[in-house]
């Protein structure tokens, strides 16, 4: 055993201090005495230091000078010299990124970390992290088993785990973050990719990117099934903007293909869907109030139906059919005194001012009142939004009022226009980009194996692997492409790089001595609990 | 049994010793005032109805012509009562303290057969120790009379009283020096304190002038006193001191 600091040992002479400490302190004897009559009348007197007791082999002074003893030993710093190499800390972060499917270099990477991890890093104490989907740390057998995902994998939170963990932090990915030692493995370039897509307002708007030479591609558009393609010239190592102007009235998808021909076709492929209906139907359920249905009738371009699903619902005192927006009349149980208040929204544009036509409005029952209030008389709440349900309380007898509201019809056309706007829209999904479902629908299952999907708390749905997924809603099922779009990934080159540090070199495997301060200090601790109990107990 | 065959026997030589007449209930060796028994002539009187017809002397009758009586002297057992100190004080030296009651309670039991003996055998240490002096007889208290209120029963009654008092080698000379919590065994009141040669010195002086004083208290109530230290064989207490002390005869 070697000290790291011998003069420490100095400190034992405070076993000396201790002796005379001890002896000044020493605890009184007991002596039991038949009476205390006569020593009572013994005057006192301070004890002259020749006749303090020589310190007797008290277990507490022995247990006491051992904790003074393993005190000063721990300070000194004992240890053993060992000849097993130190473990390093080292950490293997693995970039999972969707680019990195191309020419098999995921593969290759799942390989070297498991080259690494069984190989020179095995006498060491290893850490593997990677996004796959989410960042976690994964053990060999998570390693092994290991694969891409479809999307853009944010490296910092990884490294930043990872340098928590471990003194040697080992990126394994085609690019790397300034400071971070890497083994890369770069990709032949000139990839052409979508990477960004919108449809609505009868458009078509796409970027395209092109990280190689100038070049034409071919690009096919496919709305609902119906095929058409054209040939566009991207510039070398840019972007360009694509759009078509195109009638999407009743059209449900959208989905866009480039022939590329290069090593990475993911981001070759766009769509975009309804997830509601393209028509503007509308149904009515409960009391079919024939000012209703012909001021629904008067909004251009609506439909009315009698059942099925519809863009707009509405329910006369009753729960109103299945539709992307639903409206429920609730008719007052009396009238509410004051003048209604209409709020500003979309679904009261133009009807600001004319509050006073109403008609006879009440306030909503009890378990409608939730949500945005959109008309209100005083404290009460006569019409509110919740999420794509309106509330409406207002009589449609016409012999209370109803036919005096003459912008009837102006509401109706508000509430088509707002539904068409909310559920009519088409949607764009991306992988890693979570995606709010309309109320009423879920994921019911990918139509690929393997698809990587989760759900949020909120509801929201987050692909993390291209493909389509089955939406399951009212009236019925809908496929929902969910293609690659982020722009990053679509430069799939990256470089070829061998990290600074090797792994196989024995820097930082130097043996560690065992050290005993712990065990002397721990030592010093119970000898001194003990001393202190005994001395309790004495007492 | 507390004694060996030879001390009994040595013990049934010996009897307790009082200075004045004794009068108890039972008939015994003791002379007392009162006339009677069986016991030696004392005088004559005047024959007075009721007397007993067997104690009127007719030869006296056949010469004076009047009726007398003898009379006797009559021998009472001498009432005896040993008081053996309990007090947790006596700890150190109750067994002597026991063993000295129950010799002197084989003692008298020869005049007088009577539990004392038994009674003394069941002490124990700790048992309440109430010292009552008989109307009449001998009360004899073995005590280290560190109870002061001891004074006050001892005064009381006209019966005579003899003093055994015993001390501990350790009460006699402190062995323990330094610095000490010293507990009183009575009380259980403890006190911290040096004890050095000094302080054993005056406390040997304080000892002495305390059984002094025990001592002249007792002479001015012809009380019989006697010191002894637990240390000493019983058999040289018994026969030697408690008989010059005249305690035992």
């Amino acid at each position: 055993m070697s000290l790291e600091s011998p003069a420490a040992l100095w400190g034992l002479a405070s076993l000396a201090l201790l002796a005379i400490f001890s002896l000044w302190r020493q605890a009184a004897g007991r002596a039991t005495v038949p009476s205390l009559l006569l020593w009572k009348r013994i005057p006192e007197r301070n004890p002259p230091i020749r006749a303090l007791r020589r310190p007797k082999a008290r277990w507490e002074l022995l247990l006491q000078a051992l904790a003074v003893a393993a005190a000063v030993l721990a300070l000194a710093g004992p240890f053993v010299a060992s000849e097993i190499p130190r473990p390093r800390r080292v950490a293997l972060v693995l970039d999972t990124s969707a680019r990195l499917r191309q020419g098999g270099r995921i593969d290759r990477i799942r390989e070297e970390a498991l080259r690494l991890y069984d190989g020179p890093l095995s006498g060491d104490r290893r850490s593997v992290f990677a996004a796959a989907p989410s960042p976690r740390r994964l053990d060999r057998a998570g390693l092994a088993a290991l694969g891409p995902v479809d999307e853009h994998v944010d490296l910092e939170p990884l490294l930043a785990a990872a340098r928590q963990a471990a003194d040697h932090v080992l990126l394994l990915s085609d690019r790397a973050p300034a400071g971070v030692d890497a083994r890369l493995f770069g990709s032949e370039g000139g990839n052409v990719g979508i990477t960004a897509l919108s449809v609505g307002g009868g458009e078509i708007f796409a970027r395209i990117a092109n990280h190689g030479a100038v070049r034409d591609v071919a690009l096919v558009v496919r709305i609902d099934g119906r095929e058409t393609a054209e040939r566009i010239s991207l510039p070398a190592g840019g972007e360009r903007a694509w759009s078509r102007k195109a009638d999407l009235g009743g059209a449900e998808s959208v989905a866009l293909e480039l022939e590329t021909g290069d090593g990475f076709p993911l981001d070759d492929r766009a769509g975009a869907v309804r997830l509601g209906t393209a028509e503007a139907t509308a149904t009515v359920t409960g009391s079919r109030d024939p000012d209703v249905l012909r001021a629904l009738g008067a909004v251009e371009g609506v439909k009315l139906r009698s059942e099925g699903e519809a863009l707009v619902s509405v329910g006369v005192d009753a729960v109103p059919g299945p539709a992307s927006f639903r409206v429920r009349i609730h008719t007052p149980l009396g009238a509410s005194p004051g003048s209604p208040v209409v709020l500003r929204h979309p679904l009261t544009a133009g009807l600001e001012s004319r509050a006073s036509e109403l008609g006879r409005v009440g306030e909503l029952p009890p378990e409608a009142r939730g949500g945005d209030p959109l008309i209100a008389v005083g404290e009460r709440r006569v019409a509110v939004l919740r999420g794509t349900e309106l509330h409406v309380c207002v009589d449609l007898d016409p012999a209370r009022g109803w036919p005096a509201f003459p912008s009837f019809p102006i509401f109706w056309a508000n509430v088509v226009d707002f539904a068409r706007k909310g559920a009519g829209e088409f949607a764009v999904l991306r992988t890693g980009r979570p995606f709010a479902l309309p109320p009423g629908s879920a994921v019911a299952a990918a139509s690929e194996p393997g698809a990587i999907w989760s759900l949020s708390d909120s509801g929201d749905f987050l692909a993390h692997t291209a493909g389509d997924y089955l939406v399951r809603r009212a009236g019925g099922e809908r496929r929902l492409p969910v293609g690659l779009l982020d722009a990053r990934e679509s430069d799939t080159a990256g470089e070829t790089r061998s990290p600074g540090w090797d792994p196989a070199r024995p820097e930082g495997r130097e043996p560690e001595p065992a050290r005993l301060g712990g065990w002397a200090a721990g030592a010093a601790l119970g000898a001194l609990l003990l001393a202190w109990l005994l001395e309790r107990r004495r007492d | 049994m507390l004694f060996d065959e030879a001390f009994v026997r040595k013990l049934e030589a010996l009897r307790l010793a009082v200075r004045r007449s004794v009068s108890g209930r039972r008939a015994g060796e003791r002379p007392t005032r009162k006339r009677g028994g069986s016991g030696d002539f004392v005088a004559h009187r005047s024959y007075a109805q009721g007397d007993e017809f067997r104690a009127i002397d007719w030869n006296l009758y056949g010469r004076l012509g009047q009726l007398y009586v003898k009379e006797f002297a009559r021998e009472e057992a001498l009432p005896v009562r040993l008081a053996v100190d309990t007090t947790p004080s006596m700890a150190p030296k109750f067994d002597f303290a026991r063993r000295l009651g129950a010799a002197l309670a084989l003692v008298a039991s020869q005049e007088s057969p009577s539990g004392a003996l038994a009674e003394i055998e069941r002490l124990r240490l700790g048992a309440p120790f109430l010292p009552v002096a008989p109307a009449r007889g001998l009360l004899v208290v073995v005590s280290d009379l560190w109870d002061e209120s001891l004074r006050g029963a001892l005064a009381e009654g006209r019966s005579e009283k003899a003093v055994i008092h015993v001390l501990s080698p350790e009460e006699l000379a402190p062995p323990f020096s330094g610095k000490l919590r010293l507990v009183d065994a009575e009380t259980g009141e403890s006190r911290v304190r040096f004890v050095g040669d000094e302080e054993r010195a005056e406390y040997r002086r304080l000892l002495a002038a305390h059984c002094e004083d025990w001592r002249s208290w007792c002479f001015d109530r012809e009380i019989n006193y006697l010191r002894c230290a637990s240390s000493t064989p019983l058999e040289e207490v018994v026969q030697v001191y408690l008989r010059e002390a005249g305690v035992l005869e």
